[in-house]
């Protein structure tokens, strides 16, 4: 009786070792995570790489994409400078016999408002907001030469000048 | 009495080493199941085929791509730094990139970029100063053909030195 007693004892006893080998059993795995924070573009820009202008007015459109995380800020284009002088919103041609020519031009926008410069009334053009966006899209206006009021605008000429358009995140 | 005990004890012990092999059994069949499956997910039927290309640029998209860009991070100290600084490869200009700090003096400037290609190891002529500061990236560009310059942009971000 007493053998029995013991050997049925052994008996559990093996039940229960197999039991807790389960937890020793135990299989580990692990992951391992990297990240390299780059200084890399987080959103583009599309500028008109040349516009020629016509008498009744010229469409150009600024888009912005990959436009994202953006915590309350918008994507801002701003008119920084212009190959003028003193940045005038101004195209610069030579006549025939050599002689300077000059014609204003101006951004009319969707809603109407004008952006251009004007030396003698102190208007300036750099840092007029030209296009925003809080998400990716394409905003269009219409780029007009002003073909009045100036002794300095020359037929038979070819006008030229650029703009360069600042490009930042700001509070929306 | 002695043969029925030891018939007993035959009973149990069959019985514990049966409980044993059958613990054991699941313990393995399990691990195996799990090591092939990976995660014990299902298919979401919800799930559907998407277009991405609505959010990704599109070629056709007309001018000169300039790219953007969040917070840039420098090391103080140091003349070295990283930054990418990429001519999207849909444009048909070259890019010319120059560095400025806090609108001052030119830090560094590139030479032409071809589409496609970023430079993204810079050496500034002065190592930044810590603290917050803008960063100016100015993009002139230049006709592929004619090397005639065309419109230009000003990138300005916030700097962190430290």
């Amino acid at each position: 009786m007493k053998r029995m007693k013991k050997i049925g004892a052994l008996a559990m006893a093996c039940a229960m070792c197999a039991g807790v080998s389960m937890q020793s059993l135990a299989t580990e795995a692990s992951t391992d995570f990297t990240f390299e924070y780059k200084n890399d573009p987080t959103y583009t820009v599309s500028i008109p790489d040349s516009v020629t202008l016509t008498q009744e007015g010229t469409e150009m459109s600024i888009t912005a994409e990959d436009v994202a995380y953006l915590d309350g800020q918008k994507v801002s284009v701003t008119i920084a400078g212009t190959s003028a002088y003193r940045d005038q919103m101004v195209l610069e041609g030579k006549t025939e016999s050599g002689g300077n020519a000059s014609l204003r031009y101006q951004f009319i926008m969707d809603d109407g408002s004008v952006i251009e410069s004007n030396a003698g009334q102190d208007i300036v053009a750099v840092g007029k907001e030209v296009a925003s966006f809080t998400e990716n899209g394409t905003e269009t206006f219409t780029v007009k030469p002003v073909l009045e009021g100036s002794s300095s605008i020359k037929k038979g000429v070819t006008y030229t000048g650029s703009m360069t358009y600042s490009i930042e995140l700001v509070d929306a | 009495m002695k043969k029925s005990k030891y018939i007993v004890l035959g009973i149990i012990i069959t019985v514990g080493l049966a409980l044993a092999i059958g613990i054991l059994w699941h313990v393995f069949h399990t691990q195996e199941e799990n090591n092939n499956a990976g995660m014990s997910y299902q298919l979401d039927e919800n799930a559907e085929e998407w277009d991405a290309s609505g959010v990704t640029p599109q070629d056709d998209t007309s001018g000169i791509k300039i790219p953007g860009y969040g917070t840039i991070y420098f090391a103080s100290g140091s003349r070295e730094q990283s930054i990418t600084l990429y001519n999207p490869k849909e444009n048909t200009c070259y890019f010319v990139f120059s560095l400025s700090i806090d609108d001052d003096t030119v830090l560094y400037e590139s030479g032409y970029v071809e589409p496609g290609k970023a430079i993204s190891e810079v050496k500034l002529s002065e190592a930044p100063q810590a603290g917050e500061h803008t960063l100016y990236i100015t993009i002139s560009t230049y006709d592929l053909e004619t090397e005639m310059a065309l419109n230009n942009a000003v990138v300005k971000c916030d700097l962190q030195v430290g």
